[in-house]
């Protein structure tokens, strides 16, 4: 793996176990222990049930949703990033209206559409850090 | 509202807007705050101090230094050497509105008699938006990492998803953003007067973040622009025509979401909330309303607001690009389906003539309400900085 200039995350309380996850290209996120409801990015209240005490335990994730918007990146404004590179905004099938935001690994050049499903994928950018993305299922 | 029409504008000054100043921020902010007071109750103690929530320019690494990045309202009392009873800067959505109701509520409250308000931008050298990190923390590591970034990502997400949604084109937009140039070459101390802009120069503009072109976005100048406010009372005394403020709203995504994401249902919510809040607290009948003015930043955000704002026709909440193109070229669907580059009272003249002559607005894949096109409806948005003028008495008042 070659050396990335790009911005790396610094995992803190609320991001280890997502970071440390990700590096072993699986998704975790953060679920509500009252409610069960998952959280992304978790937060000091539940946004579901509104615990202030949500005892947030991070569950896998298997990754698929459908893609809900995108943009074809042709500046990045953030060092270390060959454009031009799509981002995709993908509803996760694992709860309604919960998001993430990934780069598409099929390159800039794709033909997309809203629903479209894709899968989860990993970039590797630096020795143990690994970022969630996205490409699309074969027959979309 | 318990404050509408209790408080009134003034007064007002601008600075040159220019994309670099020749003077810092903060001597740029007194001297135009010195001629908005000008005439106007120049009496510190009984002045409040209030300043909009600009956004520091943090995007690349600038130290921000307050009376060069950025002006506080205490930093500006104090340059003006002037003890305000209050002084305040607003936080929120919303920024200069958001602090015009700060102003409405301290005088309404007796905690000023009059205030001074003003919106201070500042626009360092380098690429714009630009930041050379290398680590990221805290809540920009859910996004930054992926390459998401800065506010034109964001609206390029809502935008493509509205475009999709609706059917709508760029095509449409470029008569928006025409019509915005237009209204900017008319005025005398905007960045862009005597320029003009073509449809065609505007699509042909490379993307930056598709379909958000550079001419989708506002131009990153500095200048600071000053009001004075004070009970619609005290200015009937006082020289200018007072303008009142018959009422403000507010209103923000509640969801829970990543950082700059700005989903596009979320904010068309927002939208609709926020004008149906506005009607209720002015009392404005959606007849009375001239010229609706709407932040455009960045053009689609025109759309966003408009799509379920309930001051088109009919209080119409859809897709409205249709109308945005009424200003110029004309995109309506025709219930034949057809685009013309037509009115809506005009008859269909697609190749098979359809007769109908009823015109539809398109909202969204395999559905659509037919409504006749309201032609008489016109809509202007404005820029950034020209926006904040509209309530200006006549050209020949503007400062100099």
């Amino acid at each position: 793996m070659s050396e990335t200039s790009r911005p790396l995350p610094v995992p803190d309380e609320w991001s280890r176990e997502f970071w440390t996850a990700a590096a072993a290209h699986s998704l975790v996120l953060a679920r509500c222990s009252r409610c069960d409801k998952l959280s992304h990015p978790p937060d000091v209240v539940c946004p579901h049930c509104g615990s202030t005490d949500p005892a947030f335990e991070f569950t896998p994730v298997d990754g698929s949703g459908s893609i809900r918007s995108w943009t074809v990146m042709r500046q990045s404004f953030l060092p270390g990033f060959d454009v031009p590179f799509v981002l995709v905004d993908v509803e996760l099938t694992a709860q309604a209206d919960l998001r993430l935001i990934g780069r598409l690994v099929d390159g800039p050049d794709t033909a997309l559409r809203l629903g479209a499903p894709v899968r989860l994928a990993f970039e590797d950018v630096a020795p143990g850090v690994a970022v969630p993305a996205f490409a699309l299922e074969p027959r979309s | 509202m318990a404050s509408s029409n209790r408080v009134a504008v003034v007064g007002y000054a601008q600075s040159p807007v220019a994309r670099h100043a020749e003077m810092t921020l903060g001597a740029l902010a007194v001297d135009t705050a010195r001629r908005g007071r000008r005439g106007r109750r120049p009496d510190g103690e009984r002045c409040g101090r209030l300043r909009d929530g600009q956004p520091v320019p943090f995007r690349r690494r600038h130290a921000a230094v307050d009376g060069v990045s950025l002006v506080s309202a205490n930093w500006l009392a104090e340059h003006l050497g002037v003890n305000p009873r209050y002084a305040a800067g607003f936080q929120g959505f919303g920024q200069l509105p958001g602090a015009v109701a700060l102003a409405v509520n301290a005088v309404v409250s007796g905690a000023a008699d009059y205030v001074l308000l003003h919106c201070a931008l500042h626009n360092p050298r380098g690429k714009h938006h630009a930041n050379p990190m290398t680590d990221v923390r805290g809540a920009q590591q859910w996004t930054v990492p992926q390459g998401y970034f800065r506010p034109l990502a964001m609206i390029a997400l809502a935008y493509t998803e509205y475009l999709e949604r609706y059917d709508a084109t760029r095509e449409a937009m470029a008569a928006v953003v025409v019509e915005a140039r237009k209204n900017g070459a008319r005025i005398p101390w905007s960045y862009w007067y005597d320029t003009t802009l073509r449809a065609e120069e505007y699509l042909s503009e490379p993307m930056v973040n598709d379909p958000i072109c550079r001419l989708d976005c506002d131009i990153p100048v500095d200048a600071v622009a000053c009001f004075v406010l004070t009970s619609a009372e005290r200015a009937r005394d006082l020289p200018h025509r007072p303008v009142c403020v018959a009422g403000y709203a507010t209103g923000a995504p509640v969801k829970h979401r990543l950082p700059l994401h700005w989903l596009l249902d979320d904010v068309m919510a927002v939208g609709e909330e926020t004008a149906r809040r506005l009607w209720q607290r002015s009392g404005v009948g959606l007849t009375e309303v001239d010229l609706p003015q709407v932040y455009d930043g960045f053009s689609p955000i025109v759309y966003l607001w408009m799509s379920r704002c309930p001051c088109g026709p009919s209080g119409r909440r859809t897709a409205w690009h249709s109308e945005a193109a009424s200003t110029a070229t004309v995109a309506t669907r025709c219930r034949c389906s057809r685009v013309e580059g037509r009115s809506g009272t005009d008859a269909c003249t697609a190749s098979h003539s359809c007769s109908s002559a009823t015109w539809s607005w398109p909202v969204g894949r395999g559905g659509g309400s037919v409504r006749t096109c309201p032609s008489a409806w016109r809509v202007i948005p404005l820029r950034i900085m020209e926006a904040q003028w509209s309530t200006a008495p006549s050209r020949s008042e503007v400062p100099t």
